[in-house]
């Protein structure tokens, strides 16, 4: 019987497999591939699954599947926010899809940390063990936060498909005091302050009640403070991952460290996310046959030359400011990167953003978009991996594991992508339900 | 607050401290091959199981050759880079100066190794269940009136443990009373803003290993101006995120109730 | 040391001139810091800028083995300028004294010189005597044979540009150290010189130490707190070694071990003890026949009777010369049988280890007590040799660490420190002296069997608290070993101290030597030692001693804290610290001074209690005198530079190449001891020691810690040298000599310079000897390079000065 059994299974499995395009099943190998590597890291220890060492103590993990992760994934409090917050319904159908990246690239975030951390088992004790010193606590609370509301936010789509209304109506009442509990409990942690944890705890209350009262438009859908709370957990987290790096003055190249990093990480993520969000949609029609709503994204893209020119003048005024613009002239791989990021993330789909020829078609779209994805992906790898020089040691370049690692994280995403666009109500969800 | 204060112009690179820290510590000997470094130098760095390390360097001071000795260690900073990065409080500034830190509750992030400007937290990487390492000051030693191992077998008083401030004085006054002989500068006053391992010298600290760019004020100082508003950002948020619903999905309602009240 | 440790910090000049106290005796440093911050300078000669540069205010450079030239030259420096203690020299040298008509100096050989034995009648060399058979004296210091004009011109040759094209010091720098150290001639400066094994080991080691010495005394800084002449010994306990008749021309307290002279006690006191007729010469070894019977009552107690001559001839006669170089050639030949080592490792440690090494393979057995696996102990697994073929029967005995027994250990300084057990000792190991108890009672029971005269070892007073039998769990009282070194009245006694009478009881421990008596009824260990334990009880352990309290001159005496030889004096030869009234020559640092009112000495235990000028300060010479020139030595009465055996260059000087009093091994016995020549051996090679290791490594090399400072053997060698053989730092290269090659390291550093000798450049290279095949940390032996040559009149090898060659091994880039 049991043989029997395992045979069926492998034959399920085979036949599936089998049913799989190229591309999926290259995406499967590279997922499985990642997963053995990550038990091989878990075997030997970092050491001897990475490059790093003590001089370079961050890789391609930070700057690429957690700095360049999560900045991707500003999709989904951006448009949750335009959506819910000011007013963009009609941006309503990108929302959901752009969540969905958000809660996947934090979940596959905390995965990345499990093999990043040295000891990952002790990441709970972020919750007890403060520190509010530490940009890097801030993080990690805002992230634990931010994923719980992602989850939050994310859970009526699989109630709606499991149709189970009674329950959506009980997260719907449930949801805003959750959140509230959990933003004063955020600000006392970033505070040590009792003060000003019940300010905050004060001015939600009094939105909320104003809301069930009647007194203050109410979201029927979506309640409007874990919307709230969303975009309030990723501005502290988006730009704290720069201002981690304010610890390393004389790590990082001055053509990166600055000290509005902070306001730059955050700014460029926020740049970055109608890219993500038009990235995504245009991959997904190629890729999943998803119909893409095009007007939508070119109504999107309307404000990406104002976004990357906006994002292109702080980033020039800082470094003329801060009077280090000469260091761009320089011969040196910091200098190169430098101006890559800048062409390939701003300058380039700036162009493309402003040429009607390119922008109309759906292929100039993908382009301009994939740019200033790149770019920040790369402007993410030069803040963590590039822009750090220490002395004496041997400069770091990423290990081939850590790179296949890094390659089936983005493949695991993908296949729970697609699984979740096949199975939940992300694009069937066409029509808002404002009746 | 105890400090440590080495005078590498007593040091005779006899690396009693160095066998000292192991052997109070129960630190490994390192597998070594010949010299690892300038001169007689081994192991050739820091790691977790060597937590201080004497270099030597030939330099040249005042066109006579000279032979100068380093001492590396954890600096034991006042307010350090490493504790103001650790997420979890890992890492710890006690009242009586050491840096200490607790291994069960760290995560691994090696933030600490990035902040630390003096780059000397070591990481056990190719451990299953690895920790960060780095010099204790004999912080258990301390604890029970006793001086760091090193302080202790140091021949020379190259190495003095006392009181932070009477260190800086006695450096001082040395400095004074040999003026042509000392650098003026006590490496470890305000680098970093403060530290509780000092160093004097008779050749600049560049030529003898230590890195003379590091700022004179705490690292994580450079992040206040960005850790301080958080309070202010978040309550701000709160109010401006909610006022501006209010408004706009306010306006939104009033369209629509003319619109449904036009369809009926 | 004439003075001690703590004494460094009196200094105003310290000299540190063969000897690398900074790496080899890093403790000593402390009180060299504190001179240093004193304001003292510290001077350093090396043939390599060490540690112990790098600490000193100034360093000059010379060329191994030509230590005596560079000190004859600051000798001549001090008498052209005229920079030296009149008063001091007249008054407490031999300066004055007439030598005979018979001594000349010509071309590098004093007169007497025998060619065929090449050795020196010293007769030729004696002092002019009077009618009363005093010497004859010259105190205006003008008479052509008086000492100082002999002195005035011998170091004549000794200028600077010579000691400069000899040594290959730099000028400049060899004059500012001159100018130095000479400066300390003056009342109120005092200079410290600090040696050790770099000057001994030469063929010419025990002049190094006159040249030394001499300088000392024109500068009047003999006696005197931060001044004298100080051994940096190579061990913690080797002055303790010595004391106790370690060496093998020596019985313990530095009495002569009996030749085939000395058929009787009478002949052996009569050989041994010197006269003078001076009645101001305190003549202190006049007493030689009380400490030699004191020694005996003490090995054979009732046995030593005045019947049998106290037990004299139960002690073998020296026939030969036992020293290390001969040992091993006769060991070599086949002739000796066994060998015991006490912590020894002579298979690395020994010149020449080569030869030495296969003279092992000849033995029938040996026993080596240690406390780790020694090379010498697995000899017959060395590297390159079949064990099948060994028929050498090995016995391996654990044995304690210091820390795991009780006993003293005693300084450079003489202190006599006693130390406690810390721990247990580990495993089956057993201290020195259960060892030696065990293996005189096994031996003593065989001959109690049967044997050949057996008296000496059935007749030995042998009681140390542990029983008859050997009991494996009962170690013998260490203490009761100490007693005995103290000494006692073994019969009731009145003796005369000074103007008192004092009367002992049989059963009293010793209070001085000054005690002992020729008649038997006192007995003695070692009479050096008597007072340092003049109780029955532990607490009358002077040794024990640790109080932190200083004496009234406030000179850092500590004369409370442990014990020191002999009678606790901390400084010796002090009474030429004063003038001829009991003034301190220097006021501030006074070591002793006479109380006028009291008709006391004040401060340090002074060298006899006499009052100022009753007696001569130098109470061992037999004149009284502190001897300039000195006409016992075997290769002549002044230092003259020769050229070690194997040397680049020929004799600057004369036509003398090598000290002409050594015995030439390679003439004796040329098996094994080729010697190399300049054309194929262009390069001086030197050995040394590191801090991190020790000795023969035994104790460091086995010690993870250390092995992991200095895991390998190396060699430094400048980087002209270097480049010139392509040599790059951290290559492995192999150096060579006539006698054997080893595999190295090469070090490339510039704390190594070329010397430029009278127009020829000549490259130096040093290598640590501490290596061998046993152990964690391996490496060749240093020593399978050195040659079986040693100084005329120690014997001690040549170790730090030879010809090699050095060259990348092939394919040995590491």
């Amino acid at each position: 019987m049991e043989k029997k059994n395992k045979i069926e299974l492998f034959d399920t499995i085979k036949k599936s497999f089998g049913k799989l395009s190229i591309g999926g099943k290259i995406v499967w190998v590279l997922a499985l591939f990642g997963i053995l590597l990550v038990l091989y890291r878990y075997a030997v220890g970092l050491g001897g699954a990475t490059n790093l060492s003590d001089g370079y103590p961050w890789g391609l993990w930070i700057g690429f599947d957690i700095l360049a992760g999560i900045a991707l994934a500003a999709g989904g409090f951006v448009m949750a926010g335009t959506v819910h917050l000011f007013g963009g319904h009609k941006y309503h159908s990108l929302a959901r899809p752009a969540i969905l990246t958000a809660l996947l690239g934090y979940l596959l975030f905390i995965f990345g940390l499990f093999f990043d951390l040295g000891r990952p088992w002790n990441l709970w004790r972020a919750i007890y063990s403060w520190n509010h010193a530490s940009p890097m606590f801030e993080v990690a609370w805002c992230v634990m936060l931010y994923t719980t509301v992602l989850i939050l936010e994310f859970m009526p789509i699989v109630l709606e498909k499991l149709q189970l209304n009674k329950l959506l109506a009980l997260w719907k009442d449930v949801v805003p005091w959750i959140v509230i509990f959990m933003l004063g409990m955020f600000t006392l942690a970033m505070s040590y302050s009792f003060v000003w944890a019940l300010i905050m705890v004060a001015i939600l209350l009094v939105w909320e009640i104003s809301m069930r009262k009647g007194w203050m438009p109410r979201d029927k859908q979506m309640p409007i403070i874990l919307i709230m709370a969303g975009v309030m957990f990723s501005t502290m987290h988006q730009s704290s991952l720069g201002t981690i790096f304010l610890l390393a003055p004389t790590k990082l190249h001055l053509l990166w460290y600055t000290p509005i990093i902070p306001l730059l990480s955050l700014f460029s993520a926020i740049t970055a996310a109608p890219a993500m969000v038009t990235f995504e949609s245009l991959m997904s029609e190629k890729i999943l046959k998803h119909q893409s709503k095009f007007d939508l994204i070119s109504s999107l893209a309307k404000w990406m030359p104002y976004l990357l020119s906006f994002y292109l003048f702080i980033k020039v005024a800082d470094i003329i400011g801060r009077n280090v613009a000469l260091e761009t002239f320089t011969i040196s791989v910091q200098a190169i990167s430098w101006w890559l990021e800048v062409l390939v993330g701003i300058i380039i789909p700036l162009i493309f953003y402003i040429t009607p020829e390119i922008i109309k078609t759906k292929g100039g779209m993908l382009w301009a978009s994939s740019f200033v994805v790149i770019g920040l992906i790369w402007n993410r790898i030069n803040v963590a991996v590039v822009g750090i020089y220490v002395d004496k040691w041997d400069p770091y370049y990423p290990y081939w594991i850590e790179i296949f690692i890094t390659i089936g994280v983005v493949a695991i995403g993908l296949i729970v992508f697609k699984w979740a666009t096949e199975n939940l109500p992300i694009y069937e969800h066409e029509t808002a339900p404002t009746a | 607050m105890k400090a440590l204060l080495i005078d590498s112009t007593r040091c005779i690179g006899c690396r009693a401290c160095q066998v000292a820290c192991k052997e109070w510590n129960e630190l490994n000997a390192e597998e070594t091959t010949f010299f690892s470094g300038k001169g007689y130098q081994n192991p050739p760095d820091l790691s977790p199981s060597t937590w201080t390390l004497i270099t030597y360097n030939e330099v040249e001071v005042n066109n006579r050759f000279d032979w100068v000795f380093g001492k590396m260690q954890c600096f034991h900073c006042n307010v350090p880079a490493c504790a103001s990065a650790c997420p979890v409080s890992a890492l710890e500034k006690t009242e009586a100066g050491p840096v200490i830190y607790h291994a069960s509750i760290c995560l691994g992030c090696r933030y600490c190794q990035l902040a630390c400007p003096f780059k000397v937290p070591r990481f056990e990487w190719n451990k299953i269940i690895p920790e960060i390492t780095k010099c204790t000051m004999c912080a258990d030693r301390i604890n029970a009136g006793m001086e760091p191992a090193c302080a202790k077998v140091c021949s020379t008083d190259a190495i003095v443990f006392g009181e932070r401030d009477e260190l800086i004085a006695e450096a001082e006054d040395r400095i004074r009373k040999n003026p042509t002989f000392y650098i003026h500068h006590i490496y470890g006053k305000e680098e970093a803003g403060g530290t509780c391992v000092m160093h004097i010298s008779n050749v600049p600290f560049n030529e003898i290993g230590f890195d003379t760019n590091i700022p004179m004020d705490p690292i994580v100082s450079k992040s206040s101006h960005a850790m301080k508003p958080i309070p202010y950002v978040l309550t701000g948020l709160g109010l401006v995120l909610g006022g501006v619903s209010w408004v706009v999905n306010r306006k939104k309602e009033l369209e629509k109730e003319t619109k449904s009240g036009m369809e009926g | 040391m004439t003075n001690h440790w703590i004494d460094i910090i009196n200094t105003d000049v310290a000299m540190v001139m063969g000897s690398n106290i900074v790496e080899n005796h890093p403790i000593a440093s402390k009180w060299l810091t504190r001179a240093k911050e004193r304001g003292a300078i510290i001077i350093n000669c090396d043939p390599r800028y060490t540690r112990t540069s790098s600490f000193a205010d100034i360093y000059c450079k010379f060329r191994s083995g030509t230590d005596i030239a560079f000190v004859n030259g600051i000798i001549n420096y001090a008498l052209e300028n005229d920079f030296i203690n009149k008063d001091y020299v007249l008054d407490y040298t031999n300066a004055s004294f007439l030598i005979s008509e018979k001594y000349s100096f010509n071309d590098g050989l004093f007169s007497g010189y025998n060619n065929d034995t090449r050795a020196y009648d010293k007769t030729f060399w004696a002092y002019e005597l009077d009618g009363s058979g005093l010497p004859k004296k010259d105190l205006s210091l003008q008479h052509p044979r008086c000492v100082f004009q002999l002195m005035k011109k011998h170091f004549k040759r000794y200028d600077i540009d010579t000691v400069c094209q000899i040594t290959g010091a730099p000028k400049d720098i060899y004059e500012k150290v001159c100018r130095t150290y000479t400066s300390t001639w003056a009342k109120n400066r005092v200079a410290t010189w600090l040696y050790a094994m770099g000057t001994t080991q030469h063929t010419h080691g025990t002049q190094n130490i006159r040249s030394y010495s001499i300088l000392q005394l024109l500068l009047g800084n003999v006696g005197l707190a931060g001044g004298g002449i100080n051994a940096l010994r190579g061990e913690s306990n080797v002055q303790g070694s010595t004391d106790m008749g370690l060496l093998f021309h020596l019985l313990p307290g530095y009495l002569a071990s009996p030749t085939k002279a000395d058929q009787t006690l009478e002949d052996y006191k009569k050989n041994n003890t010197p006269k003078t007729n001076d009645p101001k010469s305190a003549n202190w070894w006049g007493n030689y026949p009380k400490y030699i019977t004191s020694l005996l009552k003490a090995w054979y107690g009732n046995n030593a009777t005045p019947d049998n001559d106290f037990g004299f001839n139960y002690i073998p006669k020296r026939s030969a010369d036992y020293s290390h170089i001969s040992l091993f050639e006769t060991m070599y030949s086949g002739k000796i049988k066994g060998l015991f080592l006490f912590g020894q490792n002579p298979a690395v440690g020994g010149p020449n280890t080569n030869k030495e090494r296969k003279a092992l393979d000849k033995l029938e057995w040996m026993v080596a007590v240690d406390i780790f696996e020694t090379d010498t102990s697995v000899f017959w697994k060395r590297p390159g040799v079949n064990p099948a073929d060994n028929q050498t029967e090995v016995f391996l005995l654990p044995a304690c660490s210091s820390i795991e027994k009780e006993g003293s250990v005693s300084n450079s300084g003489r202190w006599v420190q006693w130390r406690y057990k810390a721990v247990e000792p580990i495993g089956e190991s057993r201290s020195d002296l259960w060892i030696l108890d065990a293996l005189h009672k096994a031996v003593k029971k065989e001959y109690a069997k049967d044997g050949v005269y057996r008296e000496p070892i059935l007749n030995l007073n042998w009681n140390y608290g542990n029983g008859a039998e050997i009991d494996f769990h009962k170690e013998p009282d260490v203490h009761f070993v100490a007693r005995e070194i103290n000494g006692g009245f073994v019969q009731s006694k009145e003796v005369m101290i000074l103007k008192d009478l004092k009367s002992f009881k049989k059963g009293d421990q010793a209070p001085s030597f000054a005690t002992l008596q020729d008649d038997g009824s006192t007995s003695c260990g070692s009479w050096i030692y008597c007072g340092s334990y003049p109780g029955h009880t532990p607490e009358k352990n002077n040794m024990a001693r640790r109080k932190k309290k200083d004496a009234v001159n406030n000179i850092g005496l500590y004369p409370e804290w442990s014990w020191a030889w002999p009678v606790n004096r901390r400084i010796i030869y002090n009474r030429a610290s004063v003038d001829l009234t009991g003034k301190p020559l220097d006021l501030k640092r006074w070591v002793i001074r006479w109380n006028e009112t009291t008709l006391k000495w004040e401060g340090d235990v002074p060298d006899g209690p006499w009052p100022p000028n009753d007696k001569y300060p130098f109470i061992m010479k037999p004149d009284g005198h502190a001897w300039l020139f000195a006409p016992n030595l075997n290769d002549g009465p002044l230092p003259e530079h020769y050229e070690p055996l194997e040397s680049p260059v020929e004799n600057y000087l004369s036509s003398q190449q090598v000290n002409p009093a050594v015995k030439l091994w390679y003439k004796i016995n040329p098996e094994g001891n080729p010697v190399g020549d300049v054309t194929k051996y262009p390069i001086i090679g030197t050995t040394y020691r590191v801090s991190e290791h020790w000795q023969a490594g035994a104790m460091t090399r086995n010690i993870p810690w250390l092995a992991e400072l200095v895991p390998d053997v190396f060699v430094e060698l400048g980087y002209e040298l270097a480049n010139q053989k392509n040599i790059k730092n951290g290559d492995l290269v192999v150096v060579e000599t006539a006698r054997g090659s080893m595999d190295a390291f090469a070090l490339v550093t510039r704390r190594f310079q070329p010397f430029h000798l009278n127009g020829k450049i000549v490259h130096e290279v040093g290598i640590v000897w501490h290596f061998g095949y046993s152990g964690l940390a391996r490496g060749d032996s240093a020593n399978l390079l050195t040659s079986h040559i040693g100084d005329a009149n120690t014997m001690i090898p040549e170790y730090k000065a030879f010809l090699c060659d050095v060259h990348r091994k092939e394919g040995g880039a590491a």
